[in-house]
């Protein structure tokens, strides 16, 4: 039995890739050279939840997509079929890097798709950059990057200047209605958490909230239940973990084991997973969590994106991430179509444009998308609700949050 | 400072000693007795872990029930990975040194094996499900019921275990090839034997710790390494070939890091362990309860 | 008083060779420490083994154990019990065939009680029964391992560790005996009681091979001893003529 399942999972994962290339054969009939995109992501180490759950499946996704069309359009060449040549970077940030630059000067692959997690991205984009590849990154969320000063890399997420001040936003207005008052922050010691705690911050205390606690806690952290127990016992209403998935899911668990029930309780990546709220059932309902998209946006596209999703991989789209990650797809998509595969004309264009998404318009400004805004979700029923700002919302926030089921 | 806390947050890291201890003792088993440092020891809690989660999730078995299954599968398993790997090296050792860097190397490449079959069936994707994660209200503290449980369990196979390495003559056996190989040969012992049966019950252990992980934590193919590090940590603490040692050592490092991260922040957890584990190195390098510390007036043990 | 008879074996000297010893060469890595090794055991006799520092006498009794660990090699030769050979076998075998052995250091299980080690001793012998027989005879002809069953061993005085590895021997039932220096260290008034138990152990059926450095007293004891020097034997005869012998007399006694 053992057997026959560890080669069929085998041939899933390993065939993941040659299926894709497998395709062209039939659907790219003629004898149109494929467009070869490069990438790692992880497959296994602290980040392969994440890459496998919002990156991954995206990827994946748009090029059956593209190749069932027939092809990539590129400008002047008609469609081509796209083949994907990817590497596990085993969330080592350094094998990343010595990959990215395999796959730009070994295997001069035609485009290059971004790694997983805001330290990678940091990492690899001025590999990327150095040698003229654009990279947009749709799970990047540092303003460090911007001070490297990298031309040919772009951002679609909020970030966490933007993210951090539509936490904020949003509980100033949920303090008009209830006493909240006492806050607390724990983030990952990963550049991700290090810059959206150092936003925060000042933003609270600008506010006039009392911070109680502000912890870090390392990467692939085991246990947080003696930290939860304190902040507990400091009597914090309002509880914030810039956390990574596994830590996200950890905290949860153990906020629900030691019975700290805050009138806020938000989370940051994995929040928005489905696997999250498939996790913890009843007891989703009321957690808020960093950014929201979900297929109720009246975006063109959105719905479609969602249903497509489900039916190649029989689970859901993540409400945050995947949908930009797709998004950022759409965008590389349009470009190519508009001005071939010329990567510097590539990068004007995208300097240019203003795109139609599926996480609405998407307009770059020195690499950075200042068309999404910083948004705050919510689990409402089993559907990770938009409740800020109010302007993209699609459901009024549940508040305070309701006791743990 | 807050007393009623502190007593909280040091319960809270026993409840966590407790199953630092038995993956420990699982872990003196294998080092204790063979120098067969089994650096895949985490992995089997990891299966563990996974067939647990397996059994309830897609059959709705109990997790505690899962015990039943997950301890003997993997010590069956272990037996015969034991048979396959280690029983060779045994017979071809010329000397200590050779075969302990023999067996890590083949426990590395068996760490390698094991999580990657683990990616393969159960992919990257965190796994995980609710059981008993309602708190538990004991004397104004509040404990996670599923820890409670966790911790109740721990100690009862541990105390079956002692059972056995005290109260047969099996157990005994172990105990006495542990403390002096070559007696226990001149008893007549087969070594490659009583060796199989400790490497598939120390991996079973895991096994069974990995059961109860279950519980706690959400379950990914990469979860075993840093129990294997606890393990080994906790065996060093209470002395090698020390089951009592791995037993309190387990518990004490459990509310040393508990009352540490309390006092400090989550991100020095392991380098409190690292801190225990060189302060032990410096004073008492044979560790807490070591019954084969050289005393005064007796020969070496080979 | 009786000491764990052995399986039928005639006591008399004329009965044939219990053990036999031809042609052994022994090596660590690959310096020999055993020569071109011959000799003979015969039922019923204590026979003593004498020699200096590191002429190979506990090499000599590994080999016939079989406890070859590390880097000791049998290179060539016979071994043979009662006609069968035991080369080659591992050290749970030849226990079950009847050889027991005490060796240098005692290896004694420090952290079990003396009752403990006792059992183990036993742990051939599958019937529980068996087992209750075998230890209340060694209680009998120890005395004081009975006194002190709950102690640890590593907690025993030398000269108790030693009478507690012998006894533990004879929870074997053995019917050759193989003692490597077992005065080593102890008290005069502890060498003469093992010597006594020595003797006792033969006159219930056990034959003794006795490994010694305490060569007037080995010597004087048994019925007939070998002298071996770097790894071969240079002297063979009646513990009596031994002692008489010239070179032994130089060598061993001092005078
Ligand atoms: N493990 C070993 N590796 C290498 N050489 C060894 C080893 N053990 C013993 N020897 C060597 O083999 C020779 C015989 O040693 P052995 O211990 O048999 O002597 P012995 O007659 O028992 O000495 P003693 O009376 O001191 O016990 C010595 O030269 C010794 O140095
Ligand atoms: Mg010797």
């Amino acid at each position: 039995m053992a057997t026959t399942l560890d080669r069929r999972t085998f041939l899933k994962v390993a065939g993941g890739g040659v299926a894709a290339a497998a395709l062209f054969p039939r659907i790219g009939r003629a004898q149109a050279t494929p467009v070869r995109i490069g990438f790692t992501l992880s497959a296994t180490g602290p980040y392969s939840v994440g890459a496998g759950i919002t990156q991954g499946p995206n990827y994946h996704l748009w090029v059956e997509q593209v190749n069932a069309k027939g092809g990539l359009l590129v400008r002047g060449q008609g469609r081509r079929p796209v083949q994907l040549i990817h590497h596990d970077d085993r969330s080592e940030i350094e094998t990343a890097v010595r990959l990215y630059e395999k796959l730009i000067t070994e295997d001069k692959v035609d485009l290059l798709l971004p790694p997983w997690g805001t330290a990678m991205n940091f990492a690899v984009a001025p590999v990327a950059n150095k040698h003229g590849y654009p990279l947009i990154g749709p799970t990047v969320g540092s303003m460090k990057l911007y001070e490297l000063n990298l031309p040919y890399f772009y951002a679609v997420l909020a970030q966490p200047d933007s993210m951090m001040r539509a936490l904020a936003e949003f509980l100033k207005d949920l303090r008009s209605q209830a006493r909240i008052n006492k806050v607390a922050v724990i983030h990952v010691a990963d550049l991700f958490g290090l810059e959206h705690q150092a936003a925060l911050m000042p933003l609270l205390r600008e506010a006039g909230f009392d911070v109680v606690e502000a912890k870090s806690y390392p990467l692939g952290v085991k246990d947080l239940s003696d930290l939860l127990k304190s902040i507990k016992a400091k009597g914090a209403e309002v509880f914030i973990a810039l956390s990574y998935p596994p830590d996200t899911i950890l905290a949860t668990t153990q906020a629900k084991a030691v019975d700290f029930n805050p009138a806020v309780f938000y989370g940051a990546v994995g929040t928005a997973f489905p696997f999250f709220r498939d996790r913890f059932k009843a007891s989703a309902e009321g957690v808020f969590g960093i950014g929201a998209w979900n297929p109720k946006v009246p975006y063109p596209g959105a719905k479609e994106y969602f249903d497509a999703h489900v039916r190649k991989w029989q689970k859901e789209p993540d409400r945050w991430a995947s949908a930009f990650t797709y998004a950022t797809l759409q965008i590389l998509e349009q470009a190519v179509g508009q001005v071939s595969l010329d990567r510097a004309r590539i990068k004007s264009y995208l300097d240019a444009t203003e795109f139609s998404t599926v996480v609405g318009p998407i307009r770059f400004t020195r690499g950075l998308n200042r068309a999404t805004p910083g948004m705050v979700g919510q689990w409402q029923k089993g559907e990770f609700e938009v409740v800020w700002p109010r302007d993209r919302a699609t459901a009024r926030p549940i508040f305070p949050k309701p006791a743990w089921q | 400072m807050n007393v009623a806390l502190l007593l909280d947050v040091a319960a809270g890291g026993l409840l966590m000693g407790g199953l630092y201890a038995l993956i420990a003792v699982g872990l003196n088993l294998q080092y204790g007795l063979m120098r067969v440092l089994n650096v895949a020891h985490g992995e089997f809690l990891m299966i563990g872990g996974y067939l647990t989660y397996m059994l309830h999730v897609h059959l709705g078995v109990n997790p505690l029930v899962s015990i039943l299954v997950s301890g003997p599968v993997v010590f069956a398993g272990g037996m015969g990975i034991h048979a396959l790997l280690f029983r060779g090296l045994l017979r071809l050792k010329r000397t200590q040194e050779e075969l302990e860097a023999n067996s890590l190397l083949i426990s590395f490449g068996l760490l390698f094996i094991l999580q990657n079959a683990a990616l393969l069936l159960w992919s990257a994707d965190i796994k995980g499900y609710q059981y008993l994660d309602r708190p538990l209200h004991v004397l104004g503290a509040v404990f996670p019921t599923n820890r409670v449980v966790a911790f109740g369990v721990a100690a009862m196979v541990t105390a079956l275990l002692f059972v056995f390495l005290k109260g047969t003559l099996a157990g005994t056996t172990v105990r006495a090839l542990m403390q002096d190989p070559v007696g226990a040969r001149l008893m007549g012992v087969k070594v490659p034997r009583v060796h199989g049966l400790c490497f598939g019950l120390g991996v079973g252990l895991a096994a069974v710790t990995g059961s109860l992980v279950s519980m706690l934590f959400e379950l990914t193919p990469f979860i075993g390494l840093p129990y294997t590090i606890t393990a080994l940590v906790v065996v060093i603490l209470g002395g090698l070939g020390s089951v009592t040692g791995s037993l309190l050592g387990g518990l004490i490092l459990g509310v040393l890091e508990s009352l540490g991260v309390h006092f400090t922040a989550p991100d020095l957890r392991m380098v409190i362990s690292y801190g225990v584990l060189a302060l032990i190195l410096v004073l008492r390098p044979y560790g807490l309860f070591n019954p084969l510390a050289p005393r005064p007036g007796q020969a070496s043990q080979a | 008083m009786s000491v764990g008879v052995a399986a039928g074996q005639p006591l008399t000297d004329s009965a044939g060779p219990l053990l036999e010893v031809g042609g052994l060469q022994a090596e660590y890595g690959d310096i020999p420490v055993l020569w071109d090794l011959s000799l003979t055991v015969r039922a019923g006799e204590i026979l003593a083994l004498v020699g200096a520092n590191g002429a190979g006498k506990t090499t000599l009794l590994r080999v016939l154990s079989g406890l070859l660990e590390g880097f000791l090699k049998v290179r060539r030769g016979t071994i043979r019990l009662r006609g069968q050979a035991l080369k080659g076998l591992d050290p749970a075998e030849i226990v079950a065939r009847g050889i027991a052995h005490v060796p240098e250091g005692r290896h004694l299980f420090p952290g079990l009680t003396v009752l403990e080690n006792l059992k183990l001793g036993g742990y051939m012998r599958l019937a529980r029964a068996d087992r209750r027989a075998s230890l209340e005879q060694v209680f009998e002809t120890l005395p004081l391992l009975r006194d002190r069953w709950r102690q640890l061993a590593g907690t025993l005085s030398g000269g108790e560790q030693q009478l507690l590895a012998i006894g533990r021997a004879l929870m074997q039932r053995p019917t050759l005996l193989m003692l490597d220096e077992p005065s080593l260290g102890l008290a005069p008034r502890l060498v003469a009681m093992v010597f006594e138990l020595v003797g006792r152990i033969r006159a219930g059926g056990v034959t003794v091979l006795l490994v010694e450095q305490n060569v007037r007293q080995a010597l004087a004891l048994a019925d007939r001893g070998y002298v071996l020097e770097a790894g071969r034997i240079v002297l063979e005869g009646r513990g009596g003529e031994l002692l008489e012998h010239p070179k032994v007399k130089r060598a061993y006694l001092g005078l």
